[in-house]
């Protein structure tokens, strides 16, 4: 839990000193894909501090390749 | 910046000169450098590591440096051991080192060790799955040198007193050094390349076996070490041959140089022939080389082992006249005969274990691939009559400070 | 340009430098091991083959970006595929160049706590490194650039004692049998010396229009990748000689085994860990360059003002990954050695094809208009 706290303590920090002047200056667009990324950061720290299982995202890479990348292996005799 | 200084500023940079502060203090923290660190008072730094094995379990012991008793600044109370030996027992390697802090004060770090001594019977169940934890661990570095226990436990050994290094564990392992380099009969082993043995083509490993001389309670007690003379010692004794990691059979001291001379691992030794009439002629190699060749005769395996070396003569101990160059002549032929032999008796030993520690079938592998792929699953019986032409080529370069044995020229 | 989002200008020395670096970067840590597991004793022949596979490529990106010399590869990628698939694409090569430096990250806190400090809790090494690169970010393209120029010296002088002080151990027999299982394996193995020192340097792509080009740029690229190529070959050859084809394959950190074989009269030793330096720096900046390209990327798909403001995110995201990026050693290993090479080949090879395609066709249809 107290991962979970340090960690919205700096992003609060994060947004606290950078957002507001951007949405002072109108830069609607920034501000959007800054919320953005540190609400992933957030999501992904969270579950990296508190140890919590995920999925790796690697899976999506071996997915899209394991057909072709067996199909490879096989074919050329390599070493599995 | 003082504190006044701090108030005055606006409010957001107030935040972002006291956010700077407190990033330099957490930077500062993680700027010691170590997550946990481990002082030298508390590490129980291991020279010496054995492994036996029981019915079930593995048996570790282990040599530790007592540091009060080896600094230079505080002699040694007499009496007292230089070093400890802890020993546990456990299912695996890893669990025994750890169970050590049972008895002992300090964590247990191997990273030092200078030998390894594997116990015959554990030797002859087989070692590999014993240096798995080894091979493993980041502790670990590879520059340590490995022994077989010959007829003993690994424990036995590391309890005897060794005299001139009062720390057994060097004393093994300077003494393993030192008799490689002048004098033949052992092979100083690191793990990686014993490891590069068990599962090489064509090839088995060898270890040098160290035993006990004398009485194993004598030698347990530190007044072994106050006689000038110790009755009892540990000393390297030949070769032990292994199947991949399963010990056979060992070599006796000249099977042992033998098989040395076909490796290419003999930096210098002394050995003498006998001479026509009575007596021997000693002689010192001083380099030789060693190239084992393979071909395939009508599809007949062969191996050549050609050796070229030079040596000095050292000792007569008979009327022989050293100073006739048909006698030098003469001598390099029959030296030869006696380097032949030598290899001879060390690959006839070895078909007797029917492994093959000299990678003959290696050389093959390296020489020939296609011819070994197809018989490599028939290598083991081919050894047994693989023929093997033996070219010994010496040349004796000096003679020492005299011409001939004075003796020679005594009155009668 | 109307929007240019760096500012800063880098010579084509540096560039070398930092090609150099990148071409070393994770590979001298995972590289001898995978070729050896593909090619056994005959990796060395991988090495060379791999690196003259590697020279189309760069000819393909130097093509690419010699046809835009004032455009990264996301301009030039909205320019010739459209607003949508365009935007589509560079927001794709953002997150793959994400997550190249998440495994690069990854990787070198992996070495951490296994060889050196294995009681070290890993995101504690990870937190490390990304500060470290958050700062260089933060600094911006020259800053680190001008970094990688400082401690390139060092870099070379500590791989250069590291090489001299094994050549006593060289044992040329370990490369027996040449060719005994065919050409099959060796391509195997070229596969991993084509893929993770070159085809990852496709985020110079990225970078390559900040070059204050001279006549001597485009050779100096090709210079600086064959010497990263000459020192992964030397590598991967010195770790066959000295370790022989099987502990080369079985071991996790083939260099660091090497570097721990180093003694010199029983006097010069343990200098492995003065030796790891060597991939710590050739990493951190591979990292940083591609942690870089992520940012600029993302900065350029979406039209953003700056990229620096998204450090912050970026290192809070990074931080995450890198820890969930594989939940294991082995599985990562596995990614590595099966299919991270195709991954990494699209992005560097397919992908810039279709850009080129995608410019003759375009040149075409401006020639027929005229």
């Amino acid at each position: 839990m107290i991962g979970f706290l340090v960690i919205l303590l700096i992003a609060g920090v994060m947004i606290f000193l950078t957002l507001p002047a951007m949405l002072r200056r109108r830069e609607l667009r920034d501000a959007a894909v800054y919320s953005l990324l540190t609400l992933g950061g957030i999501v992904f720290s969270t579950f990296a501090a508190l140890l919590l299982p995920f999925p790796s995202p690697l899976r999506l890479v071996v997915a899209a390749y394991k057909p072709f990348a067996d199909w490879l292996f096989s074919a050329m005799g390599w070493k599995g | 910046m003082t504190i006044a200084g701090l108030l005055s500023l606006s409010p957001v940079r107030l935040i972002r000169q006291l956010g700077l502060l407190a990033l330099c203090l957490a930077l500062l923290l993680s700027l010691t450098g170590c997550w946990n660190r481990r002082e030298l008072d508390t590490l129980g730094i291991v020279l010496g590591l054995g492994i036996d094995k029981t019915e079930s379990s593995y048996r570790v012991s282990v040599q530790v440096v007592d540091p009060g008793q080896v600094s230079v600044s505080r002699p040694a109370s007499p009496g007292h051991s230089p070093v400890v030996l802890f020993r546990s027992e456990a299912d695996t390697l890893f669990e025994a080192l750890r169970k050590m802090t049972e008895v002992s004060p300090r964590k247990i770090y191997i990273s030092h060790i200078r030998v390894l001594i594997l116990g015959e019977a554990l030797a002859r169940e087989g070692v590999g799955k014993a240096l798995d934890f080894l091979s493993r661990d980041s502790e670990m570095r590879t520059d340590f040198f490995l022994f077989v226990a010959k007829h003993a436990t690994a424990e036995s050994i590391l309890k005897v007193f060794t005299p001139l290094s009062n720390i057994p564990a060097y004393k093994m392992y300077d003494a393993l050094l030192t008799s490689s380099r002048a004098w033949a009969p052992s092979a100083t082993v690191t793990l990686d390349r014993f490891i590069d043995e068990i599962v090489g083509t064509g090839i088995d490993p060898v270890l040098t076996s160290i035993e006990v001389v004398g009485d194993q309670k004598e030698g347990e007690n530190p007044r072994n070490v106050s006689r000038i003379s110790a009755d009892t010692f540990i000393r390297t004794n030949g070769l032990a041959v292994f199947r991949k990691d399963r010990l056979v059979g060992y070599l006796n001291e000249e099977e042992s140089i033998g098989y040395n001379y076909i490796r290419d691992r003999v930096r210098s030794t002394v050995t003498s022939i006998p001479c026509e009439s009575e007596g021997r002629i000693a002689f010192e190699n001083v380099h030789s080389k060693t190239k084992v060749k393979s071909k395939l005769l009508d599809g007949e395996p062969v191996i050549e082992v050609k050796m070229n070396s030079q040596v000095n003569l050292g000792e007569v101990l008979c009327k022989y006249p050293t100073s006739v160059p048909a006698n030098i002549k003469k001598l390099e032929r029959s030296l030869e005969k006696h380097r032949i032999e030598l290899m001879e008796s060390a690959v006839k030993r070895a078909r007797e274990y029917r492994v093959d520690i000299f990678g003959f079938g290696h050389v093959f592998y390296h020489e020939h691939p296609g011819y070994w792929k197809k018989i490599q699953k028939d290598w083991d019986r081919r050894f047994q009559t693989l023929q093997i032409d033996y070219k010994a080529d010496i040349q004796i370069l000096k003679v020492g400070t005299v011409f001939d044995p004075f003796y020679k020229d005594v009155k009668e | 340009m109307k929007n240019a989002l760096e500012k800063g200008r880098i010579g084509s020395r540096q560039l070398a430098i930092l090609i150099i670096f990148m071409t070393v970067g994770d590979s001298i840590l995972i590289l001898p091991s995978l070729t050896a597991r593909a090619a056994s004793q005959d990796a060395w022949i991988s090495a060379i083959a791999g690196c003259l596979l590697a020279l189309p490529m760069l000819w393909l990106w130097m093509a690419l970006a010699g046809r835009y010399p004032q455009s990264n590869l996301a301009e030039y990628a909205r320019g010739l595929l459209g607003k949508r698939a365009g935007g589509f694409v560079s927001l794709y090569y953002s997150i793959y160049f994400f997550f190249v430096s998440t495994g690069l990250i990854r990787e070198l806190g992996d070495f951490f706590t296994i060889q050196i400090m294995p009681e070290t809790p890993l995101r504690a090494v990870h937190l490390l490194i990304l500060l470290v690169i958050a700062w260089g970010l933060a600094g911006g393209l020259e800053a680190i650039v001008r970094t990688s120029e400082l401690f390139f010296p060092w870099f070379i002088l500590l791989l250069l004692a590291l090489l001299i002080c094994l050549t006593p151990l060289l044992t040329p027999d370990n490369l027996k049998p040449m060719l005994s299982e065919g050409v099959s394996p060796i391509l195997h193995g070229s596969l991993y010396v084509l893929v993770y020192p070159f085809a990852e340097l496709v985020s110079l792509l990225m970078v390559f229009p900040y070059v204050a080009r001279s006549r001597s740029t485009k050779r100096d690229i090709l210079l600086a990748a064959s010497i990263g190529g000459l020192i992964m070959f030397t590598v991967i050859l010195f770790s066959l000689m000295v370790l022989g084809s099987y502990l080369t394959s079985n071991q996790v950190y083939p260099t660091y085994a090497l570097a721990k074989k180093i003694n010199i009269g029983s006097f010069l030793q343990r200098v492995e860990a003065v030796v790891a330096f060597v991939w710590v720096l050739s990493t951190f900046f591979k990292t940083s360059i591609h942690s870089y390209a992520f940012l600029l990327g993302i900065a350029e798909t979406f039209k953003l003002r700056s990229y620096r403001r998204f450090i912050g995110p970026f290192v809070l995201l990074q931080f995450g990954l890198t820890y969930l990026i594989t939940p294991n050693f082995a599985f990562y290993t596995d990614v590595l050695f099966k299919y991270w090479p195709f991954w990494d080949l699209t992005n560097a090879v397919l992908l810039p094809l279709v850009l080129l395609l995608a410019h003759s066709a375009s040149r075409k249809r401006t020639a027929l208009k005229a």
